[in-house]
């Protein structure tokens, strides 16, 4: 249980950061490490140098501007909690990361890791997939960027190449309202089901719907046809009820120790029905 | 700083309990056995070392962080405290004296960890609810206690008071 050796530096630019990354298949980078080290404790993962990104101040910044928050890569998740631009402009992540790990994670681990990561039991794949935000990935060659959409690949799988590091998330500030719901064993253990749902009214009808299901599948899912079927719609239990029914019908979850597939589906719909209920309530008060 | 071979030693400069330490480690070493092994602070404990149990909850800056999830170079510079800096001589600060009188322990094994999670609680709230507690202190395991008498001890009266009066120290 004791980490494998590995070497070890520790850049102060983004600039040499890429540089150590791409000069070593094998190195890795150290965000929060709240997920690096365990792995590295279990011997799951032998990296041959970790590039530690503890350094660099020019990651660690929320800033809002010309309708985007942009959020750095090593913010953590304790920023996250604490942030009041968050609260006025991205109410679903402040929501969201209070279910993220305890306070002793939060404290070190960053946004950038965790979606680096790419849990598909992880709250923060789900915010930027809900917010369509988009991934700033840097490389030698420059900076290029992934749409959420985009992003993730699978378990364990996302965009950035070998010799690459995310350095910012940019999330655009939605005009919908916002609600999300999770249950998981006890608090702060990964989500066996989440969903957040965003709804946009006009006159009580709405015009817009996105929702996000997330630990259902091997990364986070947009139930595209309920959304489709909000439009136009008063949000009412029932209605809520429907597109929940909508959102969950063909879902092929899967099933491990925690849950079943059909508990997981099952819980999914009350998830969704939950969640945009409370969006419904969010918007008219 | 620029790549260390991996058998390279690091040397790192930080600060325990308001002592300033030097000391020199490979990269792979945590936080956890660094304090224990390079400094001699055998009070935090190693248990699941992989971030799950909480036992080597220790304050990095003044927040919570595992010491198993950290590398002891990332000490470098950083303000840290532990349980040896908490009882002034063998009097025992009231939090730990409120752990003692409500049989928050039994092996004593998960303790420092907790008060070191019950520590940062009680200065952002003096006065936290049971609720708040149970929230707060579910990254921690404890296999003998039953978790209750260790709510009872973090909100203890006398504890809310020692709690509030470092809040406006």
């Amino acid at each position: 249980m004791k980490f494998p050796a590995f070497a070890y530096a520790r850049p102060a630019t983004v600039e040499e950061a890429v540089t150590l990354l791409a000069s070593d298949d094998e190195a890795r980078p150290l965000a929060g490490g709240q997920t690096l080290l365990p792995i590295l404790a279990l011997r799951m993962s032998m990296p041959s140098c970790l590039v530690d990104l503890n350094d660099l101040e020019e990651l660690k910044s929320i800033t809002v501007g010309d309708g985007v928050v942009r959020v750095g890569a090593m913010v953590t998740h304790a920023q996250n909690l604490a942030s009041a631009e968050h609260r006025t402009h991205l109410p679903l992540l402040s929501a969201a990361v209070r279910h993220v790990a305890h306070e002793a994670i939060r404290t070190r681990g960053t946004i950038g890791g965790s979606l680096a990561h790419a849990d598909a039991a992880a709250e923060m794949p789900l915010v930027v997939t809900a917010l369509e935000a988009t991934m700033v990935i840097v490389n030698q060659q420059g900076e290029r960027r992934v749409a959420a959409s985009d992003f993730f690949g699978g378990h364990f799988t996302t965009a950035i190449e070998a010799g690459e590091l995310l350095t910012a998330i940019e999330f655009p500030i939605s005009d919908h309202r916002w609600a999300f719901e999770e249950v998981a064993r006890r608090p702060g253990d990964f989500a066996l089901v989440m969903a957040a749902a965003g709804l946009k009214l006009n006159n009580g009808a709405c015009e817009s719907a996105r929702i996000t299901l997330g630990s259902v599948a091997d990364r986070p899912l947009r139930a595209t046809e309920a959304e489709t079927f909000l439009v136009g719609k008063s949000v009412t239990a029932g209605v809520a009820a429907e597109a929940a029914q909508i959102a969950t019908q063909d879902l092929k979850s899967h099933g491990d120790i925690h849950a079943s597939a059909e508990y997981r589906r099952t819980v999914a719909g009350t998830m969704v029905k939950r969640a945009l209920t409370r969006a419904a309530m969010e918007q008219s008060a | 700083m620029k790549r260390v071979a991996e058998d390279e030693l690091i040397q790192v400069r930080t600060t325990v309990n308001g002592r300033s330490y030097t000391f020199s480690t490979e990269a792979r070493v945590n936080l956890a056995d660094a304090l224990r092994y390079e400094l001699g602070l055998l009070g935090t404990k190693v248990g699941c070392e992989h971030g799950v149990c909480g036992a080597c909850t220790i304050l990095v800056d003044g927040k919570s962080a595992r010491a198993c999830l950290m590398l002891g170079v990332q000490a470098e510079g950083r303000d840290i405290s532990t349980i040896e800096g908490w009882a002034t001589g063998k009097e025992l600060n009231p939090l730990q004296e409120s752990f003692r009188r409500h049989h928050a322990l039994q092996c004593g094994f998960c303790t420092s960890g907790f008060l070191a999670t019950a520590t940062e609680l009680l200065r952002e709230n003096p006065t936290p609810t049971r609720e708040e507690v149970r929230e707060r202190i579910s990254g921690n395991l404890c296999r003998c206690t039953g978790y209750e008498t260790i709510v009872d001890a973090i909100c203890d009266p006398e504890v809310a008071a020692f709690a509030r009066g470092e809040q406006s120290a």
